[in-house]
Order: C-alpha cells, then structure tokens, then sequence
C-alpha cells in the first residue's frame, strides 16, 4: 500500500506519457491504427485508477494520511514555486472520482468518435486534459494548482474546439476560455496578494510557499496584516477563480456554450469532473475563506442564485444537452452554497455523487444524439425507451437520482438540506428546496420528452453499440447506490460516512436525526415529478387539467425570461460591444492618428519648413554671388567692429 | 611721384571691384567670363605688388602671378568649351537662362 | 577554452557577409541561401559552446576579450575607448538567442525573399555582427557605435524587400532609433566627462564606470544621462508613446525580418535598461521606478487594447509584442530579484514567441496575398500543422502554464507584487500589479480571436488548395517550439544563468 502512495506521481504521469506518445506518434505518422492511441489512454487512465483505489483504501485505513512531496520549480529571489504531488483523503477521493470517470468516459468515447476523422486528436487531448485534471488534484499548493488550473482550461478549449470547423463551437470554445481567464485573474491577483500579506511568514518558516498544509495560518497571518477589508477583497478574488471555473453567476454563461464540443466531453469536463475542480479548490482554499464570514456570506448567496436561475432556465431548454448543462450550473450551485454555509463534507459529498451521475446523464444524452444523427432537440425525440431500452433506464436512475428521489443525489442533496437546517439559514433553504423542486420538474421532462411518449423525430435510428452502453450501465451502479453506501448507513460492516472521512475542523455537519427534512424534500421531489408528468407523460396526461393548459400565457414574462437565459448572454455582448470594443476602437483610433499623427506631423513640419527655405535657392547664380559678397562684407565689418571695440 | 605699395593696391582694388561688379551686372556668359579674368589679373597685381615690397629676396609672389595666369588660361579654355556645350543645348548666353540650381 | 574566441563570434559574420558579396562569390540563390544557412548553423553551435563553457555564479564579464589593432595600446587610446568585448549573465542569453533566431530567420527567407539574394544574406549576417557587438561590447562607446551599425542593414533589409509603404517604414523605424541614440550619445558623453574631471582618466569602459565609480555625479545631471539612455532605449523597446514606429516597421518589413526586429531588436532596449540604467545608474532607476512601473502598465494594457480591435492579422502580433514588452518595464520596476529575471526571462519567453508568431503571419501571407482578418478563415481545416503550431505560440504568448511565456509573467508579477519600488507614489505596487494582470484577459481575448478568426469556423471556398506548411517553415517552427517547451517546464534552464548576475544586481539596491 505505501507503494502507491510513493509513486502517485505514476497518476498524472501516465497521461503526460500517453499524450506525448500519441503527439509524436501522429505527427511524425509512426500509426494509423486507432487503437494504438485507445489503448494509450484507457490503458493511462487505467493503470491510475487502480492506483486511486489503492490509495483511496489506504487513506480509509489511515484517515490521517497527508503525504506531500515538493520539487523546487521556481527559483529567483525569494520567490520560490514548487510543484509536487499530496495525498489526503480529500484527494484521494478526488483521484477515484476523476480516474474513474474518466475511464469509463474513454471506453464511451471510442465508441462514439469512432467516425470521426480526427480520432487521434480527440484522444490526444483526452489524455492531456487526465494529465491536468490529476495533477490539479495532486496539487500541494495553490501555486501548482494555477498552473493546472489553466492547464484543465486549455484542455477544456481544446476539446470545446474540437470540431473547429464550426463557427459555434470556435466560439464557444474561445467565450469559455476567455470567461475562464477573468476567474484566473481574481484567482492570480488572490494568490498574488494573499503571498504578498503574509509573505514574511513564509520566508522566516521556510514552508513551501502557498502550501495547502500551512495555508490556513498564513491566511490569518494575512487577515492581520491586510485588515479585513482587503482580506475580503482577496479572498473573493480567490473566489472568483471557481466561480468562473464552475459556472456560478455571473460567470456561468460559457458552460452552456460549451455543449458545442463532442458529448464525452461534455460528460467529463463540463459535468463530472473540471468543473467541479472550482468547489474542490474552495475546499482547499477553506481555511482562508472562512476567515472571513463576509466572504462566506457572499459564497452561500452565489451558490444559493446560481442553483437557483439555471434551474429556471432549464425548464424551457428544448435542447438536451443544454438542458443538462443548465442543470450542472444549479447543481454546482447547491456545492458551492454548501461550502459557503460551512457544510464542508456535504458540498463534497454532492460534488462525488454529482460527477456520477451527471457523468452518466450526459452519456445517456450523448447516445441519444449519437443514435438520432446528431438531433440533440428533445422536442423532435420521443419514444425511445422500447428502442434503447439500456439508456433509457440508466437516464432513468440518473433522473432519479439527481431529483433527489432516494437514490445517490437524495443523500447528499439531504446533507446540504439538513445543513442549511441547522444552520438557520432559512432563506437560502427555501431557495434550494425550490430549486430541488424545478430539478425534479425539468429532469423528468426531459426524460418524458426523449424516452416516453411517441416518436415525433424524423432522423433514422440506429442502436447505440456495445462500447456505449456498457459505461453507462457501469456508471448506473455508483449513480445508484454511492450516495447510501457513504451515507453513514452502513458503519456496521464498516464504512464511514463520508463526512467521517473527508472533513475540516471547523466545518459543520448537518444532524441526520430528524426526519422532518428528508421527508420534505422527498415531497417536494414528487410534486416536481408529478408536475412535469402531467404535462409531459401521456399516460399521466388525463390529468392534465385546465389549470395547466394555459400556464404558458399567464406567465410569459417568466417564460420570455428563462427562455433567455435571464439575458446574461445579452448583457455581455452589450457590455463587449458597447464598451470593451469602442475602448478599444478609440485607442486604436487615438494610436493611429493622434499619437502616430504627431509623429508625422513632426516629420512633414520639417519637411515643409525645408520647402520655404528652398524658395531662396532661385537658381540665378548672380543672386547667389551678391548674397556672399555682402556676408563676406558683412563678416569683415562685425570683424573690424570687434577689432575697434 | 614715388609710385608705392598704395598705388598698385589702388589698381587692384578697383580692377576687382570692376571684376565683381561685371560678374554681378553682365547676363552674357562670355561677358562674366572675361570678369572673371579681370578679377584673376587683380589678384595677380596683388602678388606682384607684395612680392616687389614686401619680400624682395624671393619671387614667391611672381611665381604664384605665373601659375595663376596658366590656370586662367586653363579655366578659360574650359569655361569656353563648356559654354559652347551649353549653347548647344539652350540655343542661349543668357545667364537668366540658367537656372537649374533652382531649389 | 582557447577555442571559444568573442571575436571570431562577432565578426566572423561580417567577414562571410564580404564574401557572399563579393564578385567572386557564385550568384546563385540556393548555393548562397545555403551558404549563409551552413554559416548561421556554425555559428549559433559556436554560441552554445560559449553558454556551456560559461560559468554563472561568477560575477561580471567572462570571456574578455581586448583587440588592440597596431600596437599595445587600446583602440582609441587618448579618449580610452577600446575594441573589448566580453558576456556576462545577460548578455550570454541574449548571444545564444541572436544567433538561434538568424539561423531561423535564414531558413525562414526561403520563399519570403526572391530579389537580390547575396546582398540580403549579406545584410542579415552584417545585423549579427551588429547585434552580438551591442550585446557583448564592454566599451560605451563600442556599444552605440554597434548601436547605430544595427541601423543601416535594418534599414535597407525592410526598404529593399519590404511590402506596402516600406521605405517610409523603414526611415521611420530608421528616425526614432536615431532620435533615440542621440540623447543616448549626450549620456554616454557626460558619463565620460564626469569621469574625467573627477578622475582625470578618460574612459568609456562599462566596468569602469560600473562597478569603479566612487564619485557622485550632480543628482541633475545624473537624471538627464538616465533620461539619455531612457529615451533611446524607450524607443527601440518600445514604450508608448514612442511605438509608432513598430507597427509599421513589422508591417512592412519581410518575413525573417519582422522575426527578428521582434525577436532580438526589441531585446536590446531591455537588454539596455538593464544594462544602462538599472546597473549603471541604481540610484537613479530607485528614483525614477515609478516612471518605469506606470509606463509598464499603460504599455501592457494600452497595447492590449489597441490589439483587440486590428483587422491586419500582422498588427494583432505587432501590438501584441508592444504589450508584451511593457511587462519587461514592469518587471525591472519592481527593482527585486523576480521581477528584473522575470524582465529578463520575458525578452528571452517573447524573442521566441513572436518571432514565430510572425513567421506564422508571413507563412498565411506567402499562400494567401492578405493579412486582413475578414479575408480569412477556416485555414485550420488546410493547413493543420500550422494550425497546433500557431496555437502553441498563442498559448504561450497568452502565458498558459508549463510553456515559456508563463514563469515570465509569474515572476514579473510576483516581483511587481511583492515591491515597494512605488513607495510615496499615489498608487501602490499592488495596484498596479492588479491592472497589468487584467491583460491576462485581454491577451488571451485577442490571441484567441485571431485564432478564431485565421484558422477556425467557415473555410472561403478560395482557400481550398492552400497548402500546409513545408518543410523548412515546419523545422523553423519546430526548433522554435522545442525551447518555448523545453524551458516553460523547467524555467531554471534560464533563469540559472542570469540569476547570480541579478542578484548582484540588486544587492545595490538594497544597500
């Protein structure tokens, strides 16, 4: 066991070497065969799972592991980076949840890029964005974790980007990066200030700078020096890097967008695991953001809104991966307004049972597409659990489950309920019940939409293959069942729950003792259930009351609004268009004409000053002779003058 | 009357200025050139002068008058042959009509 | 260690550019494209040599050199002005990187050059001489005249086989420089004067007047010599608003040309104020930080801006460079170890940057006829290598992590971060540091877009046979890539050379 912890480099590693295989065997065209480069980066990511297991075993033996090793990277003057790799139970957790993951989305995406003439690339950028992904959670300290941070970033374009050819998804790809580059800049201006604040410390204790370990009290230490007003400042710079990277409000735009890039993908990056790398980063970061209550406030409310106004504009989406993509946005809402009320392991706790089963969503999602020739518009599908009865069942558990409706998502989604209980926050457990509600009325809808009802679509179907159903029907399992086995149920043969195993001291734990509150939210689940039933469930559809029949008009402006997206995407193209852009056009303006004007304008002053000074030059070679005759007298008459003088 | 140093500088000075006042005034070319010979001949009449009163041991000033006038003769030969060349092309003596110096 | 001879470095590229030019040379564009390649090949495993053999921790000049042409005495030995040349810790960096990027650039003048091939070969290898003297003399005065040598092949190679309106380019680019030195000639002779009534000696040697100068210069007078150096080197790094000349002369200017007026000629303003007004004059760049610091950000951000909107795909990378050189002012304002090697390490991170980046332009405009953005797009689904490399080279630019770009910008940040050079200035270091990093968004919006725009979405149906890259635009790009690669993962490949120097450096400072 303490083999694996030593070599967890092997983790990350293994994708480097796959990546730089695949680079130099493609471009230097040593293989044609596409199964060179599947096996390249299943095998990787294989190989790393099952070292994530083992060290996942051992960190339950061992819950206080923390294993670090630095390598200097950086070195001038006092600055000095350092990059290495940390095992503890928050990253080990990490490294199953993403190596697993990860694999079954490989295997699924053999099978659905198999087609595609740019197979090698697609893999080639897989395997960089496992490299990333993994590095990021080995993270020792922030320092590596921005590195890696961008690095899951440009992974992330890339694979956005991957059918360039397509003027959306180009620009969606680019929105997504630059929207991420304005969240690298609150988190590098952060780490750059939090360094600044306690910088003394760090010399003086020769800590590896910015390490995780040590963060908590070099935040204090800055929180004394900065005053509480540019320690919140920082802090929410910090906090801007995860609310970009995981979509929260304001910055959650370009995860819609991002559904331009091949479904895997959409699985794997923008559902399960790197967007979710914003809440782990909160989660190492938690020792400085709850230094200051300010900060967390602000937290608990970005998440409360950003679980709250995706929900509501996934109501109307029509087309299923952005009506998914919508629903991550909300649902890493619910983490990030866990981490910000203090419920530490709860936020965690959602974000593993998450990424299972909005993983498998997506995939379900993705053969779907992939079956009906690319018709991703849920209103042109219908019908389609008696032809794919496989993915219509596992979409089934995966609706279940993040409806809260008793499987996985029901206990953590409880956790953070209960939380919110005993936290008092009333507001904020209103808002997320009413959230829970919408979830529940949008994922089944979009599940009646796509799998009951007739066939309303016109595009030829064909089966999904073995190598697309297996991982789901794999990824069902954990999408059913994880959330109980950690929900603490389960002590006497010996697994913890999960808050036993990944916590922080001064984080708070709902109390699981009354049954008040999951009841509600199970109540509440149903209603959601029954509502989107009614309307879109022909056999429950004799139900379908007058009441229900003119709700569209009686709220269209609530219905204008969800279905335009609360007109975030518009705001920003105003603010881009009327005021970065004519910044911009006015500089280049004042660049060319003034500032390069002036220079010319020296340049033709002398010129047109050498003009009128030619005018003398008349070419008549008298006129040239008197003038240095009467110098020449003039000369010997100041010359004389002096003499006499 | 003692003809002195003054007097032969008096020649010289006015045959200079009657050599300027030609380069000035005339428009003929060939006009200006002869001005010019008249100016070269002061200066001549200048050395001889000096030569005479102020350095009697040595005949620098008279061997300058000698080269001066072999270049005189030189430049005319040339200022001529030159002239002739220009008239070729302008059909004129006219020193208005040269004015390519112009800027 | 006999072997490795400065002088042969220096001026053995002068000597092949007489004799590529002279009569008896064969007028033959391959053999002499090949001839020059071969001699740029030797000459850049030469200056590796050099860097292996140099030793880092020691402080100044290695490899000191003193040319004394008739007799024992110097070069100029009334005025004290010798033909001495040496490295030491930044100039070493910047030798391997002149000779790297002239021999890219020659491989690179394949198809960008079709006239009069021996005198332009002549003329690039005429600009290394140039350029390695400037980095490598130990005399001032050797220094400007290397300076103002630089100027006369620039100025032919962008007026004879430039495009667009190149000879007002070129005489413009020409003007400023000039302009520039001739405020740099006034410090250089003060500096000389005050060193002659005070000693009575005359020199001009940079040691000297570095590391032995026990006398104060009147506090005026020392400001007007740092303004000198300032404004010349202002111009040629440049600093808005003395750019103008930049985006015409790139525009203009052929393809390896443009590659190396970005790669290596923008270098020597850095390369100056450091050398200059940072080491020469310490008490004086402690003065005036803030000056270097504010002009810092306006470049960084102001160029920016301007970049985000250019419609010529040669003006985005042009104004890109302008913003990316303000990093270096920010940087050396910071006056603390990080942030001048972070100074140091950006010329080296954007000498190889944008020199592909416009080797990238040029290779679009030699298939294409136009720079113009709306003219373009979709290249990606024809030209693929060029593609994954102009990507490389945006990600890079744009300060992505493990590529070269990045531990620039850390550095550069974290040392403007942490100073306190701004101290008593109306706004802190911090602050300042905070607007420069909003270009982080910014660069990578412009990067991005032109990406977008040149090699993504909808391909025009004219395009549809452009051809990819060949092979020698393929090995430049390559050998391009393997240091912005190489050392973007391990930074200290760089920085080790030039960090005991910087640390000497600032330990004036700190006394």
């Amino acid at each position: 066991m303490e083999f694996f912890i030593n070599n967890v480099w092997v983790i990350p590693a293994l994708p480097l070497w796959g990546f730089l295989l695949i680079l130099f065997g493609r471009a230097f065209n040593f293989y044609q065969n596409k199964y060179i480069s599947l096996a390249l980066t299943v095998g990787s990511t294989f190989i790393g799972f099952i070292f994530s297991i083992f060290i996942l075993l051992y960190c339950i033996n061992n819950p206080e592991t923390n294993t670090r090793y630095n390598i200097l990277w950086l070195d001038a003057g006092n600055l000095k980076f350092s990059v290495g790799w940390l095992v503890d139970n928050l990253a080990a957790m990490m490294l199953v949840v993403v190596t697993s993951i990860s694999l079954l989305i490989q295997i699924y995406s053999h099978g659905y890029m198999e087609q595609d003439k740019g197979y090698h690339r697609f893999f080639a950028y897989l395997v960089l964005f496992n490299f990333s992904m993994l590095a990021l959670v080995l993270s020792t300290n922030l320092f590596q974790t921005y590195i890696f941070w961008e690095l899951v970033g440009v992974s992330s374009y890339l694979l956005i980007g991957f059918w360039f050819d397509r003027p959306s998804a180009a620009q969606a790809a680019k929105k997504a990066f630059i929207i991420n580059r304005i969240g690298d800049f609150g988190l590098l201006v952060g780490t750059l200030a939090l360094l600044f604040y306690s910088l003394n410390w760090w010399t003086s204790t020769q800590n590896v700078l910015l390490e995780f370990a040590t963060l908590g009290q070099a935040g204090s230490l800055a929180l004394a020096n900065a005053g509480p007003v540019l320690f919140g400042l920082l802090a929410i710079g910090l906090l801007l890097g995860p609310i970009a990277k995981s979509a929260q409000i304001p910055l959650h735009t370009w995860l819609a967008d991002a559904m331009e890039g091949p479904t895997p993908i959409s699985a794997l990056i923008h559902a399960a695991t790197m967007v979710a790398a914003g809440v782990y980063l909160i989660a190492r970061l938690y020792p400085v953001f709850e230094l200051s209550t300010q900060v967390m406030t602000i937290m608990a409310w970005v998440g409360a809104i950003t679980a709250f106004i995706p929900a509501t504009i996934a109501i109307t989406q029509t087309d299923i991966k952005k009506c998914l993509a919508y629903s991550t946005c909300s649902q890493l809402g619910y983490m990030v307004l866990a981490m910000g009320i203090g419920a530490y392991s709860a936020g965690l706790f959602h974000l593993m049972t998450h990424a299972y089963f909005k993983a498998m969503l997506f995939l379900c999602s993705g053969a779907v597409i992939h079956s009906l020739a690319d018709q991703q518009d849920m209103r042109y599908m219908g019908g389609l659990r008696k032809k794919m009865p496989t993915v219509a069942y596992t979409y089934l558990i995966g609706t279940l489950a993040i409806s809260g409706l008793l499987l996985s998502g029901f206990w953590s989604k409880e956790a953070i309920l209960s939380s919110l209980y005993t936290q008092g926050k009333g507001l904020l457990l209103v808002i997320a019940l009413i959230t829970a509600f919408m979830t529940t009325y949008y994922m089944f809808r979009s599940y009646f939409m796509t799998f009951e009802g007739e066939y309303r679509g016109k595009a030829h179907f064909h089966k999904p293959s073995k190598v697309m159903t297996v991982p789901l029907i794999v990824l069902a399992i954990p999408s059913a069942i994880i959330g109980f086995l950690f929900s603490g149920s389960l002590k006497s043969i010996g697994i913890e729950s999960f808050d036993r195993f990944v916590f922080n001291v001064h984080a708070i734990h709902g109390d699981h003792g009354g049954l008040f509150l999951p009841i509600c939210s199970l109540i509440i689940a149903l209603l959601g259930f029954l509502l989107a039933g009614v309307i879109y469930w022909d056999k429950l559809t004799s139900l379908y009351c007058s009441c229900f029949k003119n709700i569209q008009k009686q709220i269209t402006p609530l219905y204008k609004l969800s279905i335009n997206k609360w007109y975030f995407d518009d705001f920003n193209n105003l603010l881009i268009k009327y005021l970065i852009l004519p910044i911009s056009e006015f500089l280049s303006i004042f660049d060319k004409y003034v500032i390069d004007g002036l220079v010319n304008l020296c340049g033709l002053s002398t010129l047109y000053k050498g003009k009128a000074l030619s005018l003398l030059q008349n070419g008549n070679v008298q006129t040239y002779l008197v003038t240095a005759l009467l110098s020449f007298v003039a000369i010997i008459m100041v010359m004389i003058l002096i003499y006499i003088v | 009357m003692e003809l002195g140093l003054a007097h032969y500088l008096t020649l010289a000075a006015i045959l200079f200025c009657t050599g300027i006042l030609g380069l000035i005034i005339s428009r003929n070319i060939v006009k200006i050139l002869i001005s010019i010979e008249i100016l070269l001949n002061a200066v001549n009449i200048n050395f001889a002068a000096f030569a005479n009163f102020a350095d009697l041991d040595e005949a620098k000033g008279q061997i300058f008058a000698i080269f001066i006038m072999a270049i005189a003769a030189a430049e005319i030969a040339l200022g001529l042959a030159i002239l002739i060349a220009c008239y070729r092309n302008r059909h004129s003596v006219d020193i208005e009509d040269y004015t390519s110096l112009k800027g | 260690m006999e072997f490795l001879s400065l002088n042969i470095l220096i001026f053995a590229p002068l000597i092949v550019a007489g004799i590529i030019l002279s009569p008896l040379f064969p007028n033959d564009e391959i053999i002499v494209r090949r001839f020059a390649k071969g001699f740029a090949g030797l000459l850049f495993i030469y200056s590796i040599l050099f860097m292996i053999f140099f030793k880092p921790h020691e402080v100044g000049y290695q490899f000191k050199e003193n040319i004394k042409l008739f007799s024992d005495a110097n070069w100029i030995e009334p005025l004290g002005i010798s033909l001495s040349f040496g490295v030491d810790g930044i100039s070493i960096i910047l030798v391997v990187l002149t000779t790297f990027l002239v021999m890219l650039a020659l491989i690179a003048s394949k198809k960008a050059i079709t006239t009069k091939h021996k005198l332009y070969y002549s003329l690039i290898l005429v600009l290394t001489t140039a350029i390695l003297g400037m980095v490598t003399s130990r005399d001032l005065f050797l220094f400007f005249l290397f300076w103002e040598l630089e100027l006369i092949p620039m100025y032919f190679l962008i007026s004879i086989w430039g495009t667009g309106k190149k000879e007002y380019s070129a005489m413009k680019f020409f003007l400023y420089t000039f302009f520039g030195s001739l405020f740099m000639l006034a410090g250089i002779l003060a500096l000389n004067y005050f060193h002659v009534i005070n000693t009575g000696v005359s020199t001009f040697s940079i040691e000297t007047l570095t590391y032995s100068r026990h006398y104060d210069i009147p506090f005026m007078f020392e400001a007007l010599i740092f303004f000198g150096f300032f404004i010349a080197f202002a111009v040629k790094l440049p600093i808005v608003p003395l750019h103008t000349w930049l985006p015409n002369a790139h525009v203009d200017a052929p393809t390896p040309v443009s590659m190396l007026l970005a790669g290596i000629l923008l270098k020597m303003g850095g390369y100056g104020l450091i050398r200059f007004n940072t080491q020469m004059l310490p008490e004086m760049i402690k003065i005036f930080a803030p000056i270097l610091i504010v002009l810092g950000v306006i470049n960084i951000i102001y160029a920016a801006f301007v970049a985000l909107v250019q419609k010529d795909l040669k003006l985005l990378v042009a104004y890109s460079s302008i913003s990316h050189m303000g990093f270096v002012l920010l940087g050396l304002g910071a006056l603390n170890v990080a942030g001048i090697s972070g100074a140091m390490f950006q010329m080296i991170a954007h000498g190889l940057i944008s020199a592909g980046l416009f080797l990238v332009v040029g290779v679009i405009y030699l298939r294409t006829k136009t720079r113009t953005f709306s003219q373009l797009g979709g290249l990606g689904q024809v030209m693929p290598k060029a593609f994954y490399f102009t990507m490389l080279l945006a990600l890079a630019s744009l300060g992505l992590p493990l590529l070269i770009g990045f531990a620039a910008e850390v550095m550069i940040f974290y040392g403007a971060f942490t100073s306190d050079s701004l101290e008593g200035f109306v706004l802190s270091n911090q602050v300042m540091t905070g607007l420069a990093a909003i270009s982080i968004i910014i660069t990578a919006a412009y990067l991005l877009w032109m990406l977008q725009k040149v090699f993504m979405g909808n391909m025009f149906e004219k395009w549809q046979k452009t051809s990819d890259l060949t092979p020698h635009e393929a090995i430049a790009l390559t050998f391009l890539s393997i240091p912005i690669v190489l050392f973007g993962l391990y930074p200290e490949g760089i920085t080790s050379l030039f960090l005991p120097f910087v640390d000497n450096l600032v330990s004036h400072f700190t006394l």
